[in-house]
């Protein structure tokens, strides 16, 4: 994704978004969702794109890093030309750069990016192509994960038949089967600011029917002049002189204007109407994509644009689905009362509970509305959506050693972490780790006799699978065999409870929810795992967080991933739960992976970018995200537990979060919270230095 | 859609009706069997949903074969774009290019320093991904290549082209130039013949000139669209890249599309107005442009909205892009420069006779093209005039090319521009006659809108340069007085083929006193 390429001192844009949702009739619903949606997120545009072209045979990489161009791409230029250097940078930054480096030597050039444009068709107005300044946004459905390809060996290629590729996996949630990709107009900010619907009615005389009161206004809005400025496309909104100049004002500040000064800018949509604008669809409110892990939105300026998983601003559910804490014998009863079909339910061991998933065809917040005055009713909630958060690895070049052994030269993090130096001491036996997750492979030769029997609670049938295979090796691969990569704590036991399930076959990206994480819990408690993995993040939920709770005052340690929603998410869930050790994710040179949340909640950093672990295909791609970060945590956890059997879960938490490496600003941040996870230094303090190890020392010698 | 001007609204009706007829000729026998392929009016139009390929001619009788079998060879097409759809039905993954080297795995297997580059690469985010958000990409990849014969859906120019995705614009149609230039190292290094590049500004980096330099070394043709402003911009921009061969938009009449950019450097026009192509999931692309008089969703045809339509000198340059693709699986030997060479000698004439700056060569045409000999050429082109000062007098050097591989001789001719001379007074007109009268001169002095010689016949072939080198005087003297001209240039070939072209000029107001150093090349309406 590389969304947000951070530059040191640029000024840049900073537009803040707010999503206003329609005001559908139902008030329960109206209020439940409008509150949701209606905040502010502040995006910065990145700056101008400068390129350094270096001569042919010269090690960009480690130009980029001698010269400390951070957030550099870096792009061969064919066999015999050399390569590119992209890097974000405004003009003080660069014009000091380009002394410094743009004199010769390695350098054949140096420029600044200009944003070329596809020409749209003629129109009434022939200047209709964009201008390379305007600003837009859309949300967008997410590509399929894996790329489609043809068997290579087969020399024509035949079409007959179906893609190779199947669509995506219909998204229950949208309930549309057409999911747009639009812009989202961008208007007068007076109208759009204080949510009104009368803004988008002008907006959009010639656009689809609005449904239930749309409130389509978007804007961008300077706060110091007040200006407005109109959509990209220049046609959607309304044509005043405010707009043009607020136009011409971003683009000085997002290009080369050096007068232009960093302002705050502003801008407000509707994602209803977004959602409308395409296919002609009517979507009520209950259409939106409910279940918002599917969609991104996009915000473009000029060639530049950054990414926000739409999930990170709008917790995701299912639509329709109602969860309710309800005695057996009144199952039926309250289905009866409220109209709803019985999908399944979940009996809960650890609490006697009994959890129903109940279908309804009516609205879900009204119904939920309903059942909180009624007395056989425990709880009742919408079923909310988490997913894993892992990606495939992104990195562009490969590191020079990996030809002749590249899982020695990748699987950088058991070193850095400690937990290598640690593994005479402990190894982690003894500790059953429950790996909430997908499906992991229990015939993988890596973990092959130390997995317990896998228990399916995410109701589409247990498979190996990408992502809790590869979390489930961070944690616990063998050490000794030569396969590939080795575990943090090679002798502990995983109890794989496959509560997320793959939205592609292959694919990182899966889907859990409410209900199956709560059951994966109720089965990681009762079956006494010392140590709770969830490489997964979501919403705010009280179910979840109820169960989570049980376990830690059962203490066991939960261990979350923090979120890879980036820079602008909202806390990611159970990371966030209090108790919960949440952690977030650094590259090799304990950078932080630039999809990771950011907060307060974040207690500790990991190894996360671009991790080779196992998976079921028998290959080892590099992998990113705070899954593997929590991962690797959960590893040391189980390695700390050995070490200290009588500490607590809680202690064994504190003695982690109170022995890290510090990184970024001195002391507990919102990037990297109390800084890189410290196996050694740990171990030391759980021991009272019983242990000793060192971090810097003999680097993968048991490969 | 009507994305057409007003004059282009005009034109229509009688106009396609008239194509139509024209087309019929053309005989459909071995038309392909997708149903768009052979079906007309789906969005109420009266001609041909595909009446491209009816203008291409690439499935006529006297075509050669096609086919979605191996029957011949695949050319390797590389799409600069927004990125492609690559779940499309009418375009399977047999469809797109598959890097022999590399595997799924998350390494770089073939060294190229792009991991798991698969079917091409994603040069905004960085990752193998080159997924289509716009959906212009894919409509470009389905006009080349989409799945041909399969009884679904449309026809491709070349059904067995392999298209090579490189995705450098984002969702709003935006690309840093940096992107485009590393697609254009990519795609010629891993193997593409053709480059389809249907997007550009006015500015251009050293980076591309750089990476077209490249392209043109290692023998790859890069197509350009000339752009949809009606202006004279089809020099600038993209279309000034070295060695590429630009493509202007003809229309279901067969003439120039209104929207058409145009200029010295336009080589030919290709169907560029409702070309019917493949639909991206979730886009609507033509919204981003001028959502005004468009309805979302107005351009969707077909079963479950899976094709679109859309006008742009992109999709010309597409329908070029498929065409160079066929001919190089035809003739594997040809380089690319024969290849431009055939795409223009074939061109049918567009518009004024012979060359011009408005619609280059003229259309292209598959069926002339394939029977085109590579090595047989005659180059007529007037590029632009300029003026220069000596001996008190204004001398006019005309540019251009006049070359023949048997060149014969080239003449140049001269004309006064329709208009630019007032209405001859009845009265002023007796007396010049009575007057030559008197002088005994017995030849009427042809009237100045007729073509007179203008100057001395050209001796040798000149690929690009000074023409000639000729005084005003003489020509406003030709000419009556005007101050707009025609001028005409014929290349003759010792066969006695002959080819012509054109270009309008005038001399600026403000030229003579101060002596601009460019008579400004005038273009049409």
């Amino acid at each position: 994704m590389n969304c947000l390429r951070r530059a040191r001192g640029h000024t840049a844009v900073t537009i803040i978004a707010a999503l206003l949702l329609p005001l559908a009739s139902p008030a329960a619903e109206s209020d439940d969702q409008a509150a949701a949606w209606d905040q502010s997120i502040d995006v910065q545009l990145p700056p101008p794109t400068r390129t350094i072209t270096l001569k042919p045979r010269t090690d960009a990489a480690e130009f980029t890093d001698r010269h400390g161009l951070d957030g550099a791409r870096i792009t061969p230029l064919g066999r015999s030309a050399g390569s590119l250097i992209e890097v974000p940078m405004d003009e003080e930054a660069w014009a000091l750069a380009e002394q410094q480096l743009c004199g010769g030597g390695d350098v054949m050039s140096c420029g600044t990016a200009a944003c070329q444009r596809i020409q749209f068709a003629a129109s009434a107005n022939p200047g209709g192509e964009l201008t390379a300044e305007a600003i837009e946004a859309r949300i967008v459905r997410n590509p399929p994960e894996r790329v489609a390809t043809a068997d290579p060996s087969e020399a024509g290629g035949s079409c007959q038949g179906s893609p190779l590729v199947p669509p995506l996996e219909e998204s229950a949630a949208a309930g549309t089967g057409q999911t747009p990709n639009l812009d989202l107009g961008l208007l007068d900010s007076g109208a759009s600011r204080s949510g009104n619907a009368q803004g988008t009615t002008e907006a959009r005389d010639a656009g689809t029917p609005d449904s239930s009161g749309a409130t389509g206004s978007a804007s961008i809005s300077n706060s110091d002049s007040a200006v407005a400025a109109n959509a990209a496309d220049g046609t959607r909104a309304s044509s005043t002189d405010a707009a043009a100049s607020a136009e011409a004002e971003l683009a000085g500040a997002e290009a080369t204007s050096p007068a232009a000064p960093a302002s705050k800018q502003s801008f407000a949509f509707d994602v209803s109407q977004a959602f409308n604008a395409v296919g002609g669809l009517d979507l009520g409110s209950d259409a939106l994509p409910a279940d918002t892990s599917d969609y991104t939105l996009v915000i473009g300026a000029g060639c530049s644009e950054v990414e926000i998983p739409l999930s990170a601003i709008e917790p995701a559910r299912l639509p329709g689905i109602v969860l309710a804490l309800v005695d057996a014998t009144n199952v039926t009863p309250v289905a009866n009362t409220y109209g709803l079909t019985v999908v399944r339910q979940i009996g809960l061991a650890t609490t006697g509970e009994n959890l129903v998933v109940y279908l309804t065809t009516q609205n879900v917040f009204t119904v939920i509305a309903a059942m909180a005055l009624d007395a056989r009713v425990t709880g009742a909630q919408p079923e909310r959506v988490f997913e894993t958060t892992a990606e495939f690895g992104t990195q562009t070049l490969q590191p020079v050693s990996s030809y002749s052994d590249p899982f020695a030269a990748m699987n950088y993090a058991p070193a850095s972490t400690g937990a290598l130096a640690l593994h005479p001491e402990a190894a982690g036996s003894g500790q059953l780790i429950a790996v909430i997750d997908t499906g992991v492979d229990v015939a993988h030769p890596d973990l092959a006799g130390r997995v317990r029997e896998p228990v399916d609670t995410s109701t589409f049938g247990y498979g190996p699978e990408t992502h809790g295979t590869a979390v489930a090796g961070i944690i616990a691969a063998e050490a000794d065999n030569a396969i590939g990569s080795y575990g943090v704590a090679p002798a502990a036991e995983i109890l794989p409870i496959k509560a997320c399930h793959p939205k592609s076959e292959g694919g990182l990206r899966a889907r859990c929810t409410t209900s199956s994480l709560v059951q994966a819990l109720d089965v990681a408690m009762t079956e006494g795992a010392s140590i709770i993995n969830m490489s997964l993040a979501g919403p705010p939920d009280d179910l979840l967080t109820r169960y989570v709770n049980l376990a830690l005052d059962q203490d066991r340690l939960v261990v979350a991933g923090a979120g890879n929603g980036g820079a602008h998410a909202k806390p990611g869930f159970p990371a966030a739960i209090p108790g919960v050790l949440a952690v977030t994710a650094v590259d090799v040179a304990n950078s932080l992976y630039a999809n990771a949340n950011r907060g307060s909640y974040i207690d500790i950093a990991a190894p996360g970018v671009d991790i080779v672990s196992t998976v079921p295909s028998g290959q080892y791609p590099p992998l990113s995200g705070t899954s593997m970060a929590a991962a690797h945590v959960s590893g040391i956890a189980a390695l700390l537990r050995e070490l200290g059997p009588l500490m607590s879960a809680t202690e064994v938490g504190l003695v982690l979060k109170s022995n890290t490496r510090d990184l970024g600003e001195t002391g507990t941040d919102e990037n990297y919270g109390r800084g890189l996870v410290d196996a050694c230094k740990a171990a030391a303090a759980a021991t009272a230095d019983a242990v000793s190890c060192s971090t810097g020392g003999t680097h993968a010698s048991t490969l | 859609m009507n994305r057409r001007g007003p004059a282009l609204a005009l034109a229509s009706a009688l106009a396609w009706a008239l194509a139509l007829l024209t087309l019929a000729g053309v005989s459909q026998g071995a038309a392909p069997n997708d149903p768009f392929a052979s079906s007309a009016g789906s969005w109420s139009q009266d001609y041909a949903d595909q009446w491209a390929l009816d203008s291409l001619r690439v499935y006529s009788d006297a075509a050669s074969t096609f086919g979605s079998g191996q029957a011949e060879p695949s050319t390797i097409v590389a799409v600069i774009d927004t990125g492609v759809d690559y779940t499309h039905q009418d375009l399977a993954a047999a469809r797109l290019w598959r890097n022999p080297r590399e595997e799924d795995n998350g390494y770089d297997d073939d060294g190229n320093g792009f991991i798991d580059d698969l079917i091409g690469w994603n040069f905004v985010e960085g990752n193998n991904n080159p997924w289509d958000h716009s959906g212009h990409g894919t409509h470009i990849a389905g006009i080349i290549a989409a799945c041909t014969d399969n009884g679904l859906g449309i026809a491709g120019v070349d059904g067995n082209a392999r298209i090579m995705p490189l995705k450098v614009a984002n969702f709003t149609g935006q690309a840093r130039s940096s992107a485009v230039a590393a697609a254009i190292y990519y795609a010629v290094d891993q193997g593409a013949r053709v480059i389809n590049l249907s997007l550009g500004s006015e500015l251009v980096t050293e980076l591309e000139i750089a990476a077209a330099e490249y392209a043109a070394d290692k023998d790859v043709l890069i197509v350009v669209s000339a752009g949809n402003r009606g202006l004279s911009t089809a020099n600038s921009g993209y279309a000034s890249l070295p060695g590429v061969l630009v493509v202007g938009a003809s229309d279901p009449s067969g003439g120039r599309a209104g929207f058409s950019n145009f200029g010295d450097r336009l080589a030919v026009l290709a169907p560029g107005v409702e070309v019917l192509s493949l639909r991206a999931e979730d886009t609507d692309f033509v919204g981003l442009s001028d959502p005004l008089d468009y309805d979302e969703g107005a351009a969707f045809v077909g079963d479950k909205d899976a094709y679109y339509r859309a006008s742009g000198t992109s999709f010309s340059a597409a329908m070029v892009s498929g065409l160079a693709s066929r001919l190089l699986a035809n003739r594997p030997t040809l380089d690319a420069a024969a290849v431009r060479r055939i795409l223009e000698q074939s061109a049918i004439d567009v518009g004024e006779p012979g060359v011009d700056q408005l619609s280059g060569y003229g259309r292209v045409d598959y069926v002339r093209a394939l029977a085109a000999a590579p090595e047989d050429f005659i180059h007529a082109r007037l590029t632009g005039v300029e003026l220069s000062l000596a001996d008190e007098t204004i001398w006019l050097a005309i540019e251009g090319r006049a070359d023949a591989q048997r060149f014969a001789s080239a003449t140049l001719s001269v004309r006064a521009a329709p208009g630019s001379l007032p209405e001859p007074d009845p009265a002023a007109e007796k007396e010049a006659k009575k007057k030559k009268k008197k002088q005994g001169d017995k030849t009427s002095d042809p009237s100045p809108f007729e073509w007179q010689p203008y100057g001395e016949p050209i001796s040798g072939p000149v690929s690009d340069g000074v023409l000639a080198n000729l005084d005003l005087d003489t020509l406003t003297q030709l000419t009556g007085g005007a101050s707009a001209w025609e001028l005409k240039l014929i290349v003759a070939d010792e066969n006695g083929s002959t080819r012509e072209a054109r270009l309008s000029m005038a001399l600026p107001a403000q030229a003579l006193p101060g002596l601009e150093p460019e008579v400004e090349p005038e273009a049409g309406p």
